[in-house]
Formats: C-alpha cells, sequence, structure tokens
C-alpha cells in the first residue's frame, strides 16, 4: 500500500505539472522593425527602423520610430553605413552614394539597443513594363454586396448595387535563361485606381485587383508575360448609372521568395502580421525592381484603352 | 512517475526472489493433512489449490528443511494417494492419484457466452476461475478456453458489462458448454457487472482501454441523439474539437491518428450533418471498446487510438423491433432468427428535415418570373449483419454498413432570418450540392481448430466518397462554377490465429493485406469578368499495397502478474518503408480489490496523413484528404508509455488513475500557423501543392486522469479530472524558429462530472463539463511597415508566439429527464434534454484586430440553452 502511496504522490505531481502554463502572457518586448527595399536601377534607398509597441496607446506609438541605430548595407562587397536623418527619426540615409546594380549579393546589419537584425539576398532583374491595357464594359453589372465569411448569426443582410468590372491585361518583358536561379523570382501585379473600392468580401474573391505568383507561372507571350486582372468601379445609382472617371496606375514588383512570402501576407492585418524576412527584428528587407504605367481619365464605357511603357 | 513504477514492481520481484530462497521447514507426524499444506503455502509462497474434500480426513507424515517447495510439496503428499500438477509458475492444483487423466498434460475448460435474451454471442465476457485466480475473456464469437489445466471441475464465473454474472461448475475437457448471460436491464436480485468491477475484468485490460457501457451512457443528457461518439466522450482524454464540428480528439492528438473499425473494416469519415453526429448508431452496437494510447499489437495504422465496434448479430432467439425519433433522425432496429442457425440484424437511420421544410420550393415574382430554389439535406444509415452458424465450430458473419449525407442549396445571398425573402427568384445566388458517403463490406469466418486454436479469416472493403458541385453568382459577369470529388478505396484480407497453449501462455498471431486507393478530381471555372475565365482541371491517383503481421504472447507466470511481449510489423509500398512496432504491457495485481497496476510501452506508426487545404474556401470533405506516406513524406512514428492504477474501494465504486507520455516525430504541421481559408480556389487537389502548406513537425505530450465511477443500484454517478499537456515544434514561417508550443487540441484541465438515477418510469441525468479554454495566438505588441509602391506603412498586431493564451474556461450543465411508459403494446420512452441549462456563454473564438488606438477583441459565442425532445419505441 506504500507503493500505491507513492503512485498517488507521483500522479499528484504530474496533475500539478499539467497545471501549469507554460505559454505565459504575452512577451513585453521591444523589437525593432525594418523596412528596407533595394530598387534595382535606383540609389542606395533610405532605410526606416520602427519599433514594436505596446497594445493599448494613442496611434502615434504605433509608428514609434527606432532611434540610435547601427546600420550598414553591404551591396556587391561594398559596404554602405548609414545615418540617422536629422529630420525623421527613424529614417536612415546611406553615407555613401551609388545605384543598386541587378543580380548582386547584399547583406543588412541593423543594430539597435541589445538586438541586432539581419537580412540578405540577391538584388532583383529590372523590370519593365511595356503595356497596359484597360477594357471598359458598355455598362454596370449588378452584385450582391454581401459578407458571406460572417459566421456568428444567420442574419446576413444582402444588398444590390452596380458595378463596372474592368479588366486590365499588363505586358512586361522577361527574358530570364529557363536554367537561371532568377526563373524563381516573383512578380506582384497590382492595380490601384483612384476610386473606392467594392466593401464586399464576396465580390473581392472575384475581382483580382492585385496577384503574386512565380514568374514563370504567367502567361508568356512574345517572348513576355502577361497578367490580367479585374478590378470594380463601384456606381452610385442614386445619381446614374455612368463610369465614374478615375485614373489607375498599373504597377509590377519583382522580388525573391522572401518578397513573395511578404507580399503575400500584408493585406489582412485584421487577421495576421506578414512574414517577415529579418533574423533578430521584425519587417522586411529585400531587393525588388519596380515599374509602373499610369492609365488617366478613364471613363468612355465600351472601349479599350491602351497605354505603352513611356507614354501617358 | 515510473521510474516509481518500476520500483514498485522490482521491489515486488524481488520480495518473491527473496521468498524463494527462504528455508521451509516441514516436520509431519500423523498431521492433518490440511494443517500441514497451509504450513508449507506459509513458508513457501506457493500458491496451492485443491477441494476441503479432498484433503479432509488424510494426514501426512514427512520430515523436510530446504529451499525447494516442489521437493516440499512432494514430501508433504507422500503416501496420501494424492499428486500435484503444476498450472503455473508457483502454482499447483493436488488431485487424487488415481486419477489418471490428472497426469494428462493438457485438459481444458471452455465454452460460449451469449446473451440469454437475443443468444447472441458475447465478445469480451470475463471468465474467472476463483480458485486458480485465473480468467481469460471470451474472443469475437463469444468463445474461451483455458488451456492445461488438470482434469476435474473448476468452479467459474462468468461477467460482462452491463450483465448478471453466472457462477457455475465446468468439467475439464467436455463439450464446450453455451452459457447464457441476462442483461441488467431485466430484473433480478444478482449482482450487476458494472464497468470495471471485477478482478476478472482487470485481468483482460490494457492501460487505456475502456469498454464502452452504451447502455448507461446513453442516458446522460446530449445535445443529439445516441450516439456512440457522444458516449465515448465521458472517456477521459476523449473530447470533440469542436462543438459542432471537428473530430474526436483523443489525448490531445489530432482526430486523423484515431482508427475507427467496424465490424473489423476501416471507416474513413465516420460522422454526420458536417460532424454533429457519428455513422456509429448505438443500437446497432452489442460491444464497443476503446483503446486510448498504446493498443495491442493486433491493432495498428494510427497513432492516438481505437475504437473498435461489433454490429449486433441479430436475435437468434425471438424478432424484436425498435422504432425512435430523435431531435435530428427517426430510426429502427429489427432483427430476428432466419433458422436455429442463421440470424440478422437491419438497421437504418434518417434525418427528416428535408421533410419538415422541403426539398424544393417553386418561387414566381411580381413580374412573373419563376425559379426554382432548394434546401435539402437529409442522412441516412442502412446497416445489416447476417450470422450463420455452420457447425458449433464455425461461424460466418456477414456486415454491411452504408451511411450518406446530401445537401442541396440554391438560394439567393440574403440569407437572412425572415425565411420569406429567401423565397423569390435569384439572379445572384448560389447553389451547393455536397454529398459524402461511406460503404463498408466485410465478412468474417471463425474457426475453432481442437478446442485451443481460434483461427479468424476475414476480408472488407471500405469505400469513402465526397463530392462538392458549386455554382456561385455574385455579379451579373462573375461566377465560380467547381467540382470537387475525393474518393478512397480500401479492400483487404487478414488471418488471425490465437494459441491458447496454457492458463499461462497464450499466443497469437496474424497477417494482413491491404490496397489503398486514393483518388481527387477538381474541374472549376472562375469568371473574373465577361473576359477573364479561369479553367482547372487537375486529377490525383495515388495507391499503395500495406502488408502487416503481428505476434503476440499473453504470458500470465502467476496469478499477479501477467506480461504481454509482442511485435507488428509492416510494409507500405509507397515510398517503400518497412517498420517495427515492438510493444509490451505488464499487469501486476497488489491486492485483487484495493490495486491493480498496468504499463504499457510501444511504437505505433501511421502512413496515412490528413491534411487539408488551408487556402481554399472549399469545405474540409473536398478540401482535405488522406496522403499516404511517400519518398516525401514520411510515415509519422510514436513511442506512447501508459501507466494505470486502479481500484475498488467499496462496491460500485471504482477508481482509476491514468498516466501517458507521447512521443511523436514526422506529424505534418501547417508551415504558416496563422493561415487561414481566404480564396474560392486554393492551391487545388494536387498532393506536391497542398503538401507545399505543411512541414514535418514533433508532438508531445503527457497527462493524467483520474476517474471515478459509482454505480449501484438506480444511481450512477461519474466524476473525472483530466490534466494534459500537448505540444508541437516545427519549422515553420514563425519568425523565431522552431520552437514548443500549446497545440491548437491543448485543454490542461479538464472536470466532467454526471449524477444519473434510473426510476421504474422516470430516469434523470445531470452532467457538467468545465475545462480550460482553448489555446489562442495573441498578439503581444504592435508595429507599422510599408511597402515599395505604398506611401504610408500599415499598421498590424504582432504575434510572437504561437497559441500563447487562452480563450475563457468553457463550463456547461446539461440536464435530461426521461419517461417510460407502455401503450399499444409497445413500450415508449420519451425524453427531453436541455443542452447548457444556465445558458452560459462559452467563448469559441477570438479575433483581434488593430486600430488606430490599440486592438479591437470579439469574440465568438457557442450555443445557447437549447430543449431537445426524443421519443423510442420498442415492440
Amino acid at each position: 500500500m506504500a507503493a500505491a502511496g507513492r503512485l498517488l504522490l507521483a500522479a499528484g505531481l504530474l496533475l500539478g505539472l499539467a497545471r501549469c502554463d507554460w505559454s505565459g502572457p504575452p512577451a513585453d518586448e521591444t523589437e525593432v522593425v525594418v523596412e528596407a527595399f533595394l530598387e534595382t536601377g535606383q540609389p542606395f534607398p533610405p532605410i526606416v527602423l520602427r519599433q514594436t509597441t505596446a497594445l493599448s496607446g494613442n496611434g502615434g506609438e504605433a509608428s514609434k520610430a527606432a532611434t540610435g541605430a547601427d546600420v550598414v548595407l553591404t551591396h556587391d562587397d561594398m559596404r554602405v553605413p548609414y545615418h540617422e536623418d536629422d529630420q525623421t527619426a527613424g529614417r536612415y540615409e546611406p553615407t555613401v552614394s551609388g545605384v543598386v546594380k541587378a543580380r548582386m549579393p547584399w547583406s543588412l546589419t541593423v543594430r539597435w539597443k541589445q538586438d541586432t537584425a539581419r537580412a540578405q539576398g540577391r538584388t532583383a532583374v529590372s523590370m519593365n513594363l511595356t503595356e497596359v491595357c484597360v477594357e471598359v464594359p458598355s455598362e454596370p453589372v449588378q452584385a450582391v454586396q454581401v459578407d458571406s465569411l460572417r459566421r456568428d448569426s444567420l442574419d446576413i443582410p444582402a444588398t444590390r448595387d452596380l458595378i463596372f468590372p474592368m479588366d486590365v491585361t499588363v505586358h512586361w518583358e522577361s527574358n530570364f535563361p529557363s536554367a537561371s536561379t532568377d526563373t524563381t523570382a516573383w512578380v506582384r501585379a497590382q492595380l490601384r485606381p483612384d476610386t473606392t473600392a467594392s466593401s464586399s468580401r464576396l465580390i473581392g474573391f472575384f475581382l483580382e485587383p492585385d496577384e503574386v505568383r512565380r514568374e514563370d507561372a504567367f502567361s508568356r507571350v512574345n517572348g513576355g508575360r502577361r497578367w490580367r486582372g479585374v478590378y470594380a468601379v463601384p456606381v452610385d445609382s442614386s445619381v446614374d448609372d455612368l463610369l465614374p472617371r478615375h485614373d489607375l496606375t498599373a504597377t509590377l514588383v519583382r522580388g525573391d521568395d522572401a518578397f513573395a512570402d511578404y507580399a503575400q501576407t500584408r493585406t489582412d492585418p485584421e487577421r495576421r502580421e506578414p512574414i517577415s524576412n529579418v533574423d533578430g527584428g521584425l519587417g522586411i528587407a529585400t531587393a525588388v525592381s519596380v515599374d509602373s504605367v499610369f492609365v488617366g481619365d478613364i471613363e468612355e464605357p465600351g472601349i479599350q484603352k491602351c497605354v505603352a511603357s513611356g507614354s501617358t | 512517475m515510473y521510474a516509481l513504477l518500476l520500483l514498485v514492481i522490482g521491489g515486488g520481484v524481488v520480495s518473491r526472489e527473496a521468498r524463494a530462497q527462504r528455508e521451509i521447514r516441514i516436520e509431519a507426524d500423523e498431521t492433518p493433512l490440511d494443517t500441514v499444506l497451509r504450513r508449507l503455502r506459509a513458508q513457501s509462497g506457493i500458491d496451492l489449490v485443491y477441494a476441503e474434500r479432498l484433503v479432509r480426513g488424510r494426514t501426512a507424515s514427512c520430515t523436510y528443511i530446504g529451499t525447494d517447495p516442489r521437493a516440499a510439496l512432494r514430501c508433504v503428499l507422500t503416501d496420501t494417494e494424492l499428486s500435484a500438477n503444476r498450472v503455473r509458475r508457483r502454482q499447483f492444483v493436488l488431485r487424487a492419484s488415481d486419477d489418471g487423466a490428472s497426469r494428462s498434460s493438457r485438459e481444458t475448460v471452455s465454452g460460449y457466452v451469449a446473451d440469454a435474451e437475443t443468444g447472441e454471442r458475447l465478445s469480451g465476457a470475463h471468465v474467472y476461475l476463483p480458485d486458480l485466480q485465473a480468467g481469460t475473456t471470451t474472443n469475437r464469437d463469444g468463445y474461451f478456453v483455458l488451456s492445461s489445466l488438470p482434469s476435474g471441475t473448476y468452479d467459474v464465473r462468468i461477467s460482462y458489462l452491463g450483465y448478471r454474472a453466472v457462477d457455475t461448475t465446468l468439467a475439464t475437457s467436455g463439450e464446450a458448454r453455451r452459457i447464457a448471460l441476462t442483461s441488467a436491464s431485466i430484473e433480478s436480485e444478482e449482482v450487476v457487472v458494472e464497468a470495471g468491477g471485477t478482478t476478472a475484468e482487470q485481468e483482460a485490460r490494457v492501460p487505456g482501454m475502456s469498454s464502452v457501457d452504451l447502455a448507461r451512457l446513453d442516458q446522460l443528457p446530449s445535445l443529439t441523439e445516441p450516439d456512440l461518439f457522444r458516449a465515448l466522450q465521458w472517456t477521459p482524454g476523449v473530447r470533440k474539437t469542436s462543438t459542432l464540428s471537428g473530430g474526436l480528439s483523443v489525448r490531445g492528438a489530432d482526430p486523423d491518428q484515431n482508427l475507427y473499425l467496424l465490424d473489423g473494416a476501416p471507416v474513413y469519415h465516420p460522422w454526420h450533418a458536417f460532424s454533429l453526429v457519428s455513422t456509429f448508431q448505438t443500437g446497432t452496437l452489442k460491444n464497443t471498446n476503446l483503446y486510448r494510447g498504446g493498443f495491442p499489437v493486433a491493432y495498428g495504422g494510427r497513432l492516438s487510438s481505437v475504437v473498435d465496434a461489433q454490429m449486433k448479430d441479430g436475435s437468434r432467439n425471438q424478432p424484436s423491433a425498435e422504432v425512435g425519433v430523435g431531435m435530428l433522425s427517426g430510426r429502427f432496429r429489427v432483427e430476428a432468427p432466419i433458422s436455429d442457425n442463421t440470424s440478422f440484424m437491419v438497421s437504418g437511420r434518417r434525418s427528416y428535415i428535408d421533410k419538415i421544410i422541403g426539398q424544393t420550393h417553386s418561387v414566381t415574382d411580381e413580374s412573373g418570373r419563376q425559379d426554382t430554389l432548394r434546401t435539402g439535406y437529409y442522412f441516412y444509415d442502412v446497416s445489416a449483419k447476417v450470422s450463420h452458424r455452420l457447425n458449433e465450430d464455425n461461424r460466418l458473419t456477414v456486415s454491411y454498413y452504408q451511411g450518406r449525407d446530401a445537401l442541396d442549396l440554391r438560394l439567393p445571398f440574403d440569407l437572412s432570418l425572415d425565411f420569406d425573402s429567401w423565397l423569390r427568384p435569384a439572379d445572384l445566388f448560389f447553389e451547393i450540392k455536397q454529398s459524402w458517403q461511406n460503404r463498408v463490406v466485410s465478412a468474417r469466418h471463425q474457426y475453432l481448430v481442437g478446442d485451443d486454436i481460434f483461427v479468424t479469416t476475414s476480408g472488407y472493403y471500405s469505400g469513402y466518397q465526397a463530392q462538392e458541385v458549386s455554382f456561385v453568382q455574385p455579379t451579373t459577369t462573375a461566377s465560380l462554377a467547381s467540382d470537387y470529388g475525393v474518393r478512397l478505396h480500401d479492400g483487404g484480407v487478414k488471418v488471425d490465429v490465437t494459441y491458447h497453449r496454457s492458463l499461462s501462455h497464450e499466443l497469437s498471431g496474424g497477417l494482413k493485406v491491404s490496397t489503398l486507393q486514393f483518388t481527387s478530381t477538381l474541374d472549376s471555372k472562375v469568371r473574373r469578368s465577361a473576359d477573364v475565365i479561369e479553367r482547372r482541371r487537375q486529377d490525383s491517383d495515388l495507391g499503395s499495397v500495406q502488408v502487416s503481421g503481428y505476434l503476440q504472447e499473453t504470458w500470465t507466470p502467476t496469478p499477479t502478474w501477467s506480461v504481454q511481449p509482442g511485435v507488428r510489423a509492416s510494409y507500405f509500398s509507397s515510398g517503400d518503408y518497412f517498420r517495427v512496432a515492438p510493444r509490451l504491457s505488464a499487469r501486476y495485481t497488489v491486492d485483487p480489490k484495493w490495486l491493480t497496476l498496468r504499463a504499457n510501452a510501444g511504437v505505433h506508426v501511421q502512413y496515412l496523413h490528413r491534411i487539408r487545404d488551408r487556402e481554399s474556401l472549399a469545405y474540409d470533405l473536398v478540401s482535405s484528404r488522406w496522403v499516404p506516406a511517400s519518398e516525401r513524406v514520411q510515415p509519422a512514428t510514436g513511442l506512447q508509455l501508459g501507466l494505470e492504477a486502479r481500484t475498488h474501494p467499496t462496491d460500485g465504486l471504482t477508481l482509476e488513475l491514468d498516466s501517458y507520455l507521447r512521443g511523436t516525430r514526422n506529424l505534418l504541421a501547417p508551415a504558416d500557423a496563422f493561415q487561414e481559408k481566404d480564396g474560392i480556389e486554393g492551391s487545388g487537389i494536387e498532393v506536391g501543392a497542398l503538401l507545399g502548406q505543411y512541414t514535418e513537425g514533433e508532438e508531445r505530450a503527457f497527462g493524467t486522469e483520474l476517474n471515478a465511477t459509482y454505480q449501484r443500484e438506480a444511481w450512477m454517478a461519474r466524476l473525472s479530472l483530466g490534466t494534459s499537456r500537448t505540444s508541437v515544434r516545427a519549422p515553420g514561417r514563425v519568425q523565431s524558429g522552431p520552437r514548443w508550443r500549446p497545440s491548437d487540441l491543448d485543454i490542461p484541465v479538464t472536470l466532467r462530472g454526471a449524477l444519473g438515477w434510473t426510476g421504474r418510469s422516470w430516469q434523470a441525468a445531470l452532467a457538467a463539463e468545465w475545462r480550460s479554454g482553448r489555446p489562442v495566438s495573441a498578439p503581444a505588441s504592435r508595429f507599422q511597415v510599408g511597402d515599395p509602391v505604398e506611401s504610408s506603412p500599415t499598421t498590424y498586431l504582432h504575434r510572437p508566439r504561437v497559441n500563447n493564451e487562452r480563450l475563457s474556461p468553457y463550463f456547461r450543465l446539461d440536464l435530461s429527464v426521461g419517461y417510460a411508459f407502455r401503450m399499444l403494446s409497445a413500450r415508449w420512452q420519451a425524453s427531453v434534454n436541455f443542452f447548457n441549462v444556465t445558458n452560459r456563454v462559452n467563448e469559441r473564438g477570438r479575433t483581434y484586430a488593430p486600430t488606430s488606438t490599440g486592438v479591437d477583441v470579439s469574440s465568438q459565442r457557442g450555443l445557447p440553452l437549447l430543449p431537445l425532445l426524443e421519443l423510442e419505441m420498442k415492440l
């Protein structure tokens, strides 16, 4: 029976141990947030450092700058020290002038307080967006406005509105050798109209104002690549059924895996934070190449409007 | 704790060895034999079994001084005309020397145990010889045999959960006797066997094994209707991952680590009504065992648990019928004998919600435009079994099960509570047709070779298929048309042999060959606008062959010890894997009433992983699938240790203390813990793309479960306290790298209690559950970061740890009241269940969203108070 007693004692200890919750409360630690985009063909970029802030507090605290950091960029064996901008807290400028070259290794080291944050990669090949074509439908279509993801109620009200679904085709140059490591490049294609976006999440599933894919997964057309996206322009049907006059900026960003992870996870701040590639910190430090085309004064229904790179 | 166990066991061994070396001093001169034998028993520690009449009037004259118990016994029996037969280590039975049969080395006691009312054979009944302190359990055919006994007659006690125990006498090497047990529901003055209430039952158990007392557990309050999985949740460590959906989690493990067997055939998706009720109807089952943790080598293919359910054979005595109506469905069961040797059982169940609200609705608007909306949903089960006895030693059974769910909706998007508003012609609408079904066929032949070798040959087919056809049109020019299909075919044959060599040795082995086929298809068309259309057609076809075999010895050297070593080996053709999984379990009875200890250790292998597309908004039925091990995915391997202490301090009261440790590697864990379904199309059905969302990880778990059961006369009470931790570690996109974190199913503390009373007409039950809240990933801080083409940064919440906090503790109190009566020559049972009597608002989810001043926290609440009615009729 003594053995039984010891057994029960040991079991009691296990019961107590299981009661412990090692996850504990959230850590109250401040981390450095890095924001650095090395854009091919552009001068060494400014680097913005912020710090994490407490959950509660005023809005200004969410963008609290990380000052007094030691920042060094290495690009193609060239060491580029940074200094803090006197005018803007948390903004660091290169002390050496230079241009980001394509396909070059780079690394970034940030020392802030007791922490060291690092990131590295290889610079991107230049992006050359060649043409953007916008197809404007002749008339608006009906669309249901409903947030289909509500799960806490059976009472899901829905309304109907009119929208103009706008098809956009974007062409760019893409001449990577098939066996090259550059074929692992990712491209984010993005349509940025200066109109109000559709508020319906359901409609959002069907539109495609942006997409991040491996570059070799886009359609190949005439030696380049093509992407087709759709954005919607809501119509204020209480006034008329005409397409509101608006502008569109089509942008392509070429980057690496880190950029793709970041770009794919940064668009839903209510649910998650973006995936970071900064070791020892948060944020994003990556190399990209960017090109965009501006399409202005879109208002005439039933036409296709194309703009080539270099023209407006 | 396990070191402590070794200490206890080791202490017992050392103590026995010390006793074996003790000097024996016998000096008898015409001393009554009974007195000398008692003296010998006391000095040597050997167990002597004999009838009082055998030694009455006999004397012994012998002088022995030494340390050999056998020599001492021979000395004592000199000139007594008695002899001793060794039946196990340190146990002897005395016989008259002139009984020639007593010198035979192999005599057996055998028989069949059956239900007195239906004639059905009862598997798992306990057969116990009190004189020898030896016992066994009946096999699937209700057969038992105790071998290598000295000839003669033995007192035998037969007991079975929910039945009244029978004490009888059986002679060696006679015909196998048929012993009938009377169900506890039939009034009698005899002893009713309660869960864990007999020594014999203890003999047969392994740590973590539970025989599910369906008759009693069905009386407890529930959200739905009589259901096996609901009953299983009264077992410590077993819970559903969600009240309304999800699967069963056993000791914090993922639901895909459970093996569900119906008459020996695996069931791959045992759920109806979007996981609200299981496909196992309790009324069709005669025997169900649940193994939590380390299960015997006869079972394999999963890591966490085995639910082994057997369908009823059908009454062999008289026809009977039962009809019932519950909250979700109506059901019937008929069983009857066809001939003296053949019986059948057939059962059906179907939901009726579609009969109430209708499946199709023709609607017309003011302009005369017509449309047909659909709101169809139903599920059904059909179970059937035919049992035929070819002769006393041969039995053949064939079982069939088919269950199906079907949902057919065509509705406008406006799902307001104003149902009338739905009924209008819709041009912006959604259509969903979902169906899933299981079909299981199995045949089993049981053959008794001689009286101590039992051979079971069986074959099975288990098929599962699911389909989701949907059409969604949220704008005039945008639509989604998709057709997902998932199919699984599993067919196999197996042979199991059990050789009852002696009271001390039982050898069993088996071989199984099965083929698995997994097919998936996808055809989808997304029209984003009038001209932007994306079409995707994919199919996936994977197959594999699995060969597995096992060997197990059950060694019972003394009445207090039983050791069960075994090994299971398996080969999986996909990936060319060969795994050997040794297992060992042991029982040590410190005191038959006060304390029995059990321990087990074993390796378990799982070749199938169930994963789901974490991006697609398609329902899990089709966006998740079983993926076999391959060159890319290793089979998951787990090491489990279990320890159980059990005591019966008073009649009707059983206390159990279970502890376990589990370590598993090569599990598939989400690569991105924060990924949620957010697209109308996900990765598709290609396995490679799905696997890209996962990464191989490890899991570890430990826990202790304290369970008290009290059953006496009209009262039943249960109380269980479980403490456990389950954590996982997997390389993922959490920036701090792989580290141990609480699993999504980690519930540190669970307390459950139930109190039931059953009178002649009325019955009532109260059940309560309190447990820790589920883990949730809470933010620790806020930060801002920008984008190459955005002018201003975005604010995010930083979650440095996954599952670092918990939801509020969960509490629920349920009440059930039933009334039984007779009407129209039938027995009726009406009951009302109150789910969540206190109408407590339980938190089932929590979301965090960044705001300009901080964070907005919102919670999702669980089900409120729900009254539920049920009516059942028995003919």
